[in-house]
């Protein structure tokens, strides 16, 4: 038996934390970012770039399972040597850690911008630092359970966000294709940062119970997050208007404030709130996935150590970096950058790397 | 033990955060429910605001002050501020007010700016024009009314759901202020004798300001060409029936369906309104000899209807506006040549052809013959 299998997820499991992972800041400025390089024909963009991380995720899952029970840590070792492993092994962490200062200082950003303003950044980092810690510290086990938690307790959202639409122009949509495949194309980089999140299946496939179905796991997995962001896509294109939209940084926001209740207004703040819980399922995989290598390289056992760890640093970071909006997006940049490497590139690669090593190295043997 | 430790500390987070800076007290604020802006007679802004007064010993029941010697709402609210019994704060917002004066001098939009900058501020925000001064407006005397920030926003979704004037909210302002293929309106509205009236409505050049007023008949037309109609929807026409007598007619129109023909032909656009609907008999004010056949009946709503919707369409023309909102069929079907227009669509759209081809089947004649 492998060292994995004491928390052994489901295939549901699987699914919604890597489409939980995957849905996170790409909702509320995916459409804007789009509507800049492509027009209101960004939604086409997405559907490439689900294509793309499609494909990564198979070729991830192809390099897997090979290997059943190891994750990217035991497998770069075991192919690149001792040091080139660790060395790939750091990277994933420093990696997963930089994605979770990202995720929390976008997020610590956005609630400061749209609902307290006044609230300084270190106590609204402790709220979400104490759930952030029981459930990493649960293991993937639990981890499994809040992304299931989440994806049922944000159904409703969705739903909200198609009210506007009875205000909007279908018209906006038309015609599709205007100006050609070209800023498509150009648009669909902006999208790979959105999708990124199936990469974590090099950790989570060891754990996963039943392996056969990993490869449709990653397709349902992959096509929940492309529904969600085609949706809300669609969406802010019939609201909005093709030059308005570009005025926003988080058009979905925008989309949500005019809705009112006659008891009720500034929805942006009840869905913000909720927002919390997908962005947590965002930032939690991530984090284990870092404490899960430092666990590997260091050969500490157990979660609370490093865990711990990476609080304290991030409480420091938190303290240290100012947290504007320059400060955010250069970080969602890099971010995006970095994943383009490890997440959609370093498989390919290492797909490539793993088949000719067992190739020629390992075929005269047998 | 444990879950009295995990307890307690969610009460801490709880405490620390919600708590915190970010806490209002609804007493030391000051709820600002209209906002009205106006030019003096030197051509400088007057920024009115009404605050609801909710001090038992107050006598008065609204707030009215007026800032002078400003050039933006930010600068107005400091001045508010020091003369409020609370703090100012802008969430609660129901009416925007313009005097015409003001759009035809000003541009709105650089005014408007906090209210979507600053997401404490409300974007529901219904925009009105005034025929008149601001002031008058929002110091009428109106004791049988709820207070007039309220009121306002009530009579203009009750006026336009009968279809005598548009509704346009702050956001809709803003998307059609960017939507290059339409110009933006509002709601127009007049101090009478002793009552608010709803004249109708202000159209307003792509930028903002003002281009010219439709009345009320105009404007349920609008509203039809527009597709933003509560059916059914009321119309009423003057007939000439020849022979020197002239008669009313009133009728409804229900499950109205449209379909809009965009063409590009010889260096000019044509849009065709194709508009099918139900009609029921509501009034006649003449008398015929002959019981008028329902198909004749029918024809003569079609042609009226035509020729009121061709001549408000004209009429738009000549002021190079598009609030119907042509642009985005000419955007959507037409995009080669919309291309080469958007950035003077209203000029484009005055060169252009529109025709409405009404289709009006009799449903019935009411209950007597």
């Amino acid at each position: 038996m492998s060292k994995y299998s004491s928390e052994n997820i489901t295939l549901m499991q699987y699914i919604f934390i890597i489409s939980g992972t995957q849905v996170g800041i790409g909702v509320l400025t995916l459409p804007g970012t789009l509507a800049e390089k492509a027009g209101t024909d960004g939604w086409l963009s997405i559907i490439i770039g689900w294509l793309f991380s499609v494909l990564v995720s198979i070729v991830i899952i192809q390099i897997m399972k090979k290997h059943p029970q190891c994750t990217i840590f035991d497998i770069s070792r075991k192919y690149l040597g001792k040091w080139l492993g660790r060395a790939v092994s750091l990277s994933w962490v420093l990696y997963s850690f930089f994605a979770v200062v990202t995720l929390i200082l976008t997020a610590i950003f956005i609630i400061q911008v749209w609902i307290l303003p006044e609230t300084n950044s270190s106590s609204l980092l402790l709220i979400f630092i104490v759930p952030i810690y029981i459930i990493t510290k649960g293991g993937l086990k639990v981890i499994g359970r809040f992304s299931e938690f989440v994806f049922f307790a944000t159904m409703w959202m969705p739903i909200l966000l198609t009210i506007p639409v009875q205000n909007g122009h279908l018209l906006n949509l038309l015609p599709v294709i205007k100006e050609g495949w070209w800023p498509i194309l150009s648009a669909v980089q902006a999208t790979f940062l959105s999708f990124l999140g199936f990469e974590l299946a090099f950790v989570l496939y060891p754990f996963l119970e039943n392996k056969k179905s990993a490869i449709k796991g990653i397709f349902i997995a992959n096509s929940i997050t492309l529904l969600v962001y085609i949706h809300i896509t669609i969406i802010s294109y019939v609201y909005f208007s093709p030059d308005e939209i570009k005025q926003y940084i988080w058009a979905t926001l925008n989309l949500i404030k005019p809705i009112q209740l006659p008891f009720l207004e500034r929805f942006e703040i009840i869905f913000l709130s909720f927002y919390l819980f997908v962005i947590s399922d965002t930032i939690i995989p991530y984090l284990f996935t870092a404490v899960l290598g430092v666990n590997h390289i260091t050969g500490i056992k157990g979660y609370r150590i490093p865990l711990i760890l990476f609080i304290v640093m991030l409480m420091l970071i938190t303290n240290i970096l100012p947290i504007t909006y320059e400060q955010v997006m250069q970080l969602g940049e890099w971010w995006g950058y970095i994943g383009l490497i490890l997440a959609f590139l370093f498989p390919i690669i290492f797909w490539i790397y793993t088949g000719l090593y067992d190739r020629l190295l390992r075929r005269p043997k047998s | 033990m444990k879950k009295v430790m995990v307890l307690i500390s969610i009460f801490i987070l709880g405490m620390s955060t919600a708590c915190a800076e970010d806490k209002i007290y609804l007493e030391e604020t000051s709820l600002t429910l209209a906002i009205g802006l106006d030019l003096d007679d030197n051509n400088n802004l007057i920024v009115y605001q009404t605050n609801p007064v909710f001090s038992e010993e107050a006598t008065k029941k609204v707030d009215i002050k007026s800032a002078y010697n400003v050039q933006t709402l930010r600068q107005a609210r400091e001045i508010f501020n020091a003369m409020s019994n609370g703090n100012v704060v802008g969430g609660k917002v129901q009416v925007f007010l313009f005097s015409k004066r003001f759009l035809q001098e000003e541009n709105p939009v650089k005014y408007l700016d906090t209210f979507l900058r600053d997401p404490k501020n409300a974007v529901n925000v219904v925009m009105a024009v005034v025929d008149g001064s601001v002031s008058e407006v929002l110091n009428a005397k109106l004791e049988d009314k709820p207070r007039i920030a309220v009121y306002l926003n009530n009579l203009i979704e009750r006026t336009h759901r009968t279809e005598s004037t548009v509704r346009t909210e702050l956001d809709d302002f803003y998307r059609k202020i960017y939507d290059k293929g339409v110009t933006p309106y509002m709601s127009e509205i007049k101090m009478g004798e002793t009552e608010i009236l709803v004249t109708g409505c202000a159209l307003l050049n792509d930028n903002g300001t003002y281009a010219i007023s439709l009345n009320k008949q105009e404007t349920s037309f609008l509203l039809l060409l527009q597709q933003d109609v509560d059916e059914p929807v009321p119309i009423t026409f003057n007939i000439n029936k020849g022979n020197g007598n002239n008669g009313t007619i009133s009728a409804t129109l229900d499950n109205i369906s449209y379909k809009i023909v965009t063409d590009y032909i010889e260096d000019k656009f044509y849009f065709d309104f194709q508009i099918e609907a139900d009609a029921v008999l509501s009034e006649r004010n003449y008398f015929t000899n002959t019981e008028e056949k329902l198909n004749q009946l029918a024809e003569v709503i079609e042609l009226r209807l035509k020729h009121e919707c061709e001549d408000l369409v004209k009429e738009i023309q000549e002021y190079e506006i598009d609030p119907t909102g042509l642009g985005l069929y000419a955007r959507a079907y037409k995009y080669d040549k919309w291309k080469n227009a958007k950035n003077n669509w209203g000029e484009t759209f005055a060169n252009a052809e529109v025709t409405v081809t009404p289709k009006i089947e009799i449903k019935s004649f009411g209950v007597i013959k």
